[in-house]
């Protein structure tokens, strides 16, 4: 137990994370409530229990003196007494329980909603301004909807500090709300060159189990302590990829920046990442980018038919058809997409060079040019 | 004729044949109708399954560790827990006590010679072991990966061995009907005149209450096994969305089965507890109705609270807050259990044999499983603990803490009667104490990190957990050396124990007044009735050196066969 | 009977194989060792039978369920569908097993009173019936499947059909080849002068010729038989049918009114009516002719799905009904029923009559939808 205490000298209390959202305290106190219940209860058990093994151990004789065997009021008060207990604990929970269903007037407005995107592996978040993230960017005191979707399979949107879950279900919409009431500020979980600041960062992560990569299927959730909505409002540091500077999602526009800048924007908007590690690091669902060599020259190698040279156009076959051909050794498990031929450009340079841009000029210079060049020529940069 | 030659005459000699050595080869076994051979042929094949899916605990166990990868990738580390949940689940703990146990005991325990439909029983043994192979062959070829729950859709996405594996629960699923059916049957028609439903040990009330729910709720899992083959096969679009189909829908068919399954699992290990606590103290169970009746409650009850597993699954809310209140009033009837096994010690006559050790741990373990299945109940805290390793502790509080411990207590208990021989006591005590050790450092730790936030069914996680999932590693390992104690002191007592009398443990059940290990007609004598409880009717005789019934006085001509003995 | 012996394998309760004369017993060759008398028994194989059966309606229900749901989540693919549902076929079936039901109750009755012959007679009726119901059954599905009528994923109607092999051969194939088998066997038994062979294998027969008169019936009512003359014609028709019925449940329409109005008269049930469904035909052309987006007709794959899924479970379970019967007709035949133990065909008749009334709940669940 000590070990456990110090081990755990982690934010929040010993058996819960930090209570970061407006039912929070409530679920807390809740369970604490039925805590010292149950201990009691599970005390006198196993006292009387263990008190009667020692005192009316065998001794002399097998047969124990005459006890009664049956008592109606005792039994009848021990099966409707902790009723009561069971009731209260039932309104209670299904109290705080519509409170996490029923948003309020704030949250469930239009401008409130943000929709979530489940899919294997990773989560989109699709703002009232059509903005797209991967992190999930609230702002703190302000009510939020969520309108909850799964692409592929079932996954369940869980925020622990929020005490909030909610499944995604193929086929249908969920949702749930909530207030956040605390935040991290990008300062406090990252370092300003890029390392992992002194504070962890707020997690979100699936816990319906939908596959291969479940357990990888996290990100963050960030809340803008400024109390403005929405992700365009607030400064994102996007930390684990290398923009010279730290962009903000709500001033990213494609033609200002690369094509590899787009590319990389893309990869991260759309969830890439959730499958496809760019750096060195575990192996996820989908082949690791920084480790493929691309090239018309370079085979690949399939589940079923020939070999295929790795070139543009099987980059692009591989997004929009993905489920056409499958890299030998790998799940066919990747979703398929319908990127217009611009997207798709970025996406292949990006793919081709994770690592940096192999061509840092504007695509505004060459705007006119890409729309005209096919993959190929782009490619051999 | 004296009452002391005619206990001689009775109880004195042991049988020269038993139902072990009464016929031989192995077609006697494998075809044979007696419920004892197949309860003990049933006992080995559950003791098997429950290895193989207790070396895949390790393993997961093992991988968990370190948060990173160690030697399993995540599809394997998915497959492995899948393996591990469905063969413990279906192959293992369904059929534990009622089949392996139930058969050997229930008839015994009745008076009668055999079940109902000795066929059936046999038949059900075979559809068990066809079930277990479709599994090791789904095993042996892609495994599985869909956890043993098989939500849907991923139960049809996935390129694992699910049709292989769903063929299997099916077939399983009948294995489980049968016995159950053979069971309702033969408690309801074969007692003996005289033994009322009212004087029926506490054990037969679990087993029926049990039985009754494997009729009615195993068919549902079985044409959901069947739809869901039909999806996977056909692309029936029934369960599918990417066809049309609902996947709550199958959540809320699966767990139609799957709750009242729990009670399946449980039910009878309550009814070995009532037995164990009652015969090693000497007492008369107290609250007798009560806890015969709370079975039967909580069998009805079990079908109407299917939908606590889906509180977040988005189903409506005035479902949810039915479903949490039919939850609640499940906790009612266990509780009254638990309380009257502990009354029942008040003024016992207590030894700590070995089966009275898994008693008492059963009572603590349980006891912490069913008080958490609390705040799960409750709505609010659910959905935060909901699908985290505080439900992963909670079951294995109930399915570990609860029916293997009992399924253990049972089998130290009723092994002199099956094989007759004595174990060490002080091994068997031993093991449970290990046992008990290891099962609470591998589960207690979970409870702090689910409610701390680690989703279940994780191959990675966060560094922050490393330390409770070292702890609960540790706690399995030592688990695993406990159980491997108690089976060598089993194993062993086989060629070394002392011969077991008829009634070792001064028990008043009716399986304890035919010789260790029994004929194959059961009873060598009329059976001579009275309350299951009552330790006053049996003492101890010298010249037996066991425990006897009192035998009524002899009447002016003495009777060669005693008449039944109406007790109160 | 030498064949007794052999016969106590099949019997559930009946056993003399473990008997070690434990007990002495004067109820019959029949009783168990385990049972103390021959009421036991009988009570014992009752009750079993009768939580069997509760088994078997909870097996069913999971499907129930699944019906209600989608019919209430989706009612107007269910209004759509049911037109292409023929309910005369529907309804002949209704009455075949009605009738057979009859007949079994009366076997049982027979076998009560010991009277074995007259059982065999009945037991025979029962499984031409049974055959009969098969018979009707395969040209339904047959039909369908060449109209491109599948499961949700197979749900091909209202597309070109390619070629298609041909179901019906595949259906009547296992019958063909049991009817041939079994008169063979009646011939050899014939030849070799086995008087209780011979009769076995002739009902054997008879019964499974009932499988080409349901066959034969189905074929010549009037409202599959028209749509079987004019192949893909005809199921243009019931579509235009179905496609007008649509439109008459205001979805946007691109007929004119006359077009409205059949689609009307259609979906209330006269789909099969050959007037109307020429009529259809033509003016249904015309619709797809002015408008060439695809059809406007909802998916009714999932429909399809929970109508095979429990039309096909329970003719698995008219299949097992034979069988049992066929056991039971071996068991008759051979004298063994009388009036102190007659339990097997009490049961197999409780099975009999819970397969007839799962389809008495079918029947108007699947064709008669308003």
């Amino acid at each position: 137990m000590v070990l456990f205490a110090q081990e755990t000298s982690r934010e929040g209390t010993f058996s819960f994370p930090l209570p970061a959202s407006n039912f929070a305290a409530d679920v807390d106190g809740m369970y604490a409530f039925i805590f010292w219940i149950s201990l009691f209860f599970f005390v006198v058990i196993n006292v009387c229990m263990f008190y009667f093994v020692y005192k009316y151990r065998r001794k002399d004789s097998r047969l124990p003196e005459k006890s009664p065997s049956h008592h109606m009021g005792i039994e009848l008060a021990w099966t409707i007494l902790p009723s009561f207990l069971l009731v209260y604990m039932f309104v209670v929970g299904a109290f705080g329980y519509l409170d996490m269903r029923t948003p309020p007037e704030a949250a469930a407005a239009v401008e409130r909603t943000i929709d979530v995107k489940a899919f294997k592996y990773g989560w989109q978040f699709i703002y009232p301004n059509g903005d797209i993230t991967t992190e999930l960017h609230l702002a703190k005191d302000v009510p939020v909807r969520f309108r909850i979707k799964a692409e592929d399979a079932l996954h369940s949107f869980f925020i622990r500090e929020f005490r909030v879950k909610m499944d995604c279900v193929p086929g249908r919409f969920t949702e749930c709300w909530v207030t956040p009431r605390m935040t991290r500020t990008p300062d406090e979980t990252l370092n300003k060159d890029g390392s992992r600041g002194s504070l962890e960062p707020f997690h979100l992560a699936c816990s319906e189990y939908c596959g291969e990569g479940h357990s990888q299927m996290r990100t963050e959730w960030k809340a803008n302590p400024d109390g403005k909505t929405g992700s365009w409002a607030f400064p994102v540091y996007v930390h684990d990829c290398s923009f010279d500077e730290l962009a903000t999602f709500t001033n990213w526009k494609p033609q200002e920046n690369s094509r590899w800048e787009n590319g990389q924007f893309y990869f991260k908007a759309y969830g890439c990442v959730g499958c496809h590690n760019i750096e060195d690091g575990p192996q996820k669902v989908g082949p690791n980018f920084k480790a493929v060599n691309w090239g018309s020259n370079v085979m690949r190698q399939f589940e079923e038919g020939p070999d295929a040279p790795a070139d543009d156009d099987y980059i692009r076959e591989s997004i929009n058809y993905s489920t056409k051909r499958v890299v030998k050794g790998y799940p066919n498990q990747m979703p398929k997409f319908n990127f217009d031929d611009e997207k798709l450009s970025y996406l292949i340079d990006f793919i081709k060079s994770p690592a940096s841009d192999p061509n840092p000029t504007k695509v505004k210079d060459l705007k006119k040019e890409t729309a005209k060049t096919t993959d190929s020529q782009s490619a051999e940069q | 004729m004296s009452i002391a030659q005619q206990k001689e005459k009775l109880f004195g000699h042991a049988p020269e044949e038993n139902f072990l050595t009464e016929s031989k080869g192995w077609k006697s076994w494998f075809f044979t109708l007696d419920h004892k051979r197949i309860g003990i042929m049933y006992l080995i094949g559950v003791m098997a399954a429950f290895a193989l899916a207790g070396i895949f605990a390790l393993i997961l166990r093992a991988e968990l560790f370190t948060p990173n990868q160690m030697f399993l990738s995540n599809t394997n580390y998915n497959k492995m827990f899948t393996l591990h949940g469905a063969i413990m689940v279906f192959v293992f703990i369904i059929p534990s006590i009622p089949a392996a146990l139930g058969n050997f005991v229930l008839p015994i325990m009745l008076g009668a010679k055999d079940v109902a439909f000795p066929r059936l029983n046999l038949a059900s043994f075979y559809l068990w072991m066809l079930g277990t192979i479709f599994f090791i062959f789904a095993m042996v070829s892609t495994q599985l990966d869909t956890g043993w729950t098989f939500y849907t859709p991923y139960s049809v996405q996935t390129s694992s061995a699910v049709i292989s594996a769903l063929t299997g629960v099916f077939i399983l699923g009948f294995s489980s009907i049968f016995t159950g059916l053979n069971f309702i049957v033969t408690v309801n028609t074969m007692r003996p005149p005289g033994m009322t439903w009212f004087k029926m040990p506490l054990l037969l009330w679990a087993l029926y209450s049990t039985a009754l729910i494997q009729v009615l709720a195993t068919p549902v899992l079985a044409i959901t096994g069947l739809l869901l083959l039909g999806e996977r096969t056909l692309g029936l679009g029934i369960f599918d969305p990417a066809l049309g189909g609902d996947p709550v829908l199958f959540q809320h068919f699966f767990w139609f089965y799957s709750h009242p399954a729990v009670y399946i699992m449980i039910l009878p290990a309550m009814g070995i507890i009532s037995e164990l606590i009652s015969v090693h103290s000497q007492k008369k169970i107290f609250g007798y109705e009560f806890i015969a009746y709370s079975s039967i409650a909580i069998a009805i009850l079990s079908f109407l609270v299917w939908g606590h597993h889906m509180f977040t699954s988005g189903q409506s809310e005035m479902l949810i807050l039915i479903f949490s209140a039919l939850t609640f009033s499940v906790a009612v009837p266990s509780a009254v259990k638990v309380f009257n096994w502990v009354a029942t010690l008040y003024k016992g006559s207590i030894v700590l044999t070995t089966p009275m050790c898994y008693a008492l741990s059963f009572i603590f373990l349980f006891g912490i499983g069913g008080l958490t299945g609390l705040p799960l109940g409750t709505l609010s805290t659910d959905i935060h603990l909901h699908d985290t390793y505080y439900v992963v502790a909670h079951f294995h509080y109930v399915m570990v803490g609860g029916t293997l411990i009992a399924f253990l207590g049972g089998v130290f208990h009723w092994w002199p009667k099956m094989f007759g021989r004595m174990y060490s006591e002080k091994g068997g005590q031993l093991g449970a104490l290990i046992v008990f050790i290891g099962f609470n450092l591998t589960f207690f730790p979970q409870f702090i990190m689910g409610s701390r936030g680690m989703p279940r069914r994780y191959a990675r996680y966060d560094p922050e957990f490393q330390i409770f999932h070292q702890v609960s590693t540790i706690g399995s390992l030592v688990l695993g050396v406990g159980l491997a104690i108690a089976a060598y002191v089993l194993l062993v007592s086989l060629w070394r124990g002392k011969r077991a009398t008829g009634n070792p443990w001064g028990a008043a059940t009716l399986e304890f007044q035919c010789c260790s290990p029994p004929t194959f007609h059961n009873f060598e004598h009329e059976v001579i009735l009275h309350d299951p409880y009552d330790f006053e009717a049996i003492e101890f005789d010298e010249k037996v050196d066991g425990y006897v019934p009192v035998l009524p006085e002899p009447a002016e001509e003495p009777a060669p066969v005693p008449e039944p003995v109406e007790s109160n | 009977m030498t064949t007794a012996a052999s016969v106590e394998h099949h019997e559930e309760a009946g056993d003399g194989h473990h008997d070690h004369g434990h007990h002495e017993h004067h109820d019959g060759p029949f009783i168990a060792h385990h049972f103390e008398s021959a009421e036991q028994q009988f009570d014992s194989g009752k009750l079993g039978m009768w939580l069997f059966l509760v088994q078997e309606i909870l097996f069913f229900s999971g499907l129930f369920v699944a019906y209600i749901i989608y019919r209430n989540h989706n009612p107007e693919i269910f209004e759509a569908a049911h037109v292409h549902l023929d309910k005369w076929l529907g309804g002949l079936n209704t009455i075949v097993l009605l009738f057979s039901s009859l007949t079994m109750a009366w076997a049982v009755r027979c076998a009560q009173l010991g009277k074995n012959l007259a059982a065999v007679v009945h037991i025979v009726i029962t499984m031409v019936c049974a055959n009969i119901f098969l018979g009707v059954k395969a040209i339904e599905y047959t039909h369908k499947w060449e109209m491109g009528l599948f499961w949700a994923n197979y749900y091909t109607y209202g597309q070109p059909q390619p070629d298609h092999p041909p179901y019906l051969m595949y259906i009547s194939a296992p019958f063909i080849v049991c009817t041939l088998v079994a008169a063979f066997l009646a011939t050899v038994s014939r030849v070799r002068e086995s008087d209780f062979w011979f009769k076995f294998f002739l009902c054997i027969t008879i019964s499974f010729l009932g499988y080409f008169i349901g066959l034969g019936i189905a074929w010549a009512m009037p409202s599959s038989g028209h749509d079987d003359h004019h192949g893909g014609h005809g199921s243009h028709a019931v579509h235009a049918a179905a496609d007008g019925h649509e439109e008459g449940h205001g979805k946007e329409g691109h007929g004119d009114s006359h077009d409205e109005s059949h689609g009307k008269d259609d979906g209330h049930g006269h789909a099969n009516d050959a007037d109307h469904a020429e009529q259809g035909t033509d003016s249904g052309a015309a619709a797809m002719a002015t408008a060439d987006e695809p059809q406007e007709e909802p998916d009714l794959g999932g429909f399809f799905s929970i109508y095979y899924a429990m039309t096909g479970l329970h003719a698995i379970h008219i299949l097992a009904g034979i069988v049992a019967l066929t056991w039971l007709l071996y068991r008759t035949l051979a004298m063994h029923f009388r009036p102190n133990y007659f339990g097997p065909v009490e049961n197999v008749g409780l099975y009999w009559h819970l397969v007839d009334l799962i389809w008495i709940y079918l029947f108007p669940m699947m064709y008669l939808i308003h």
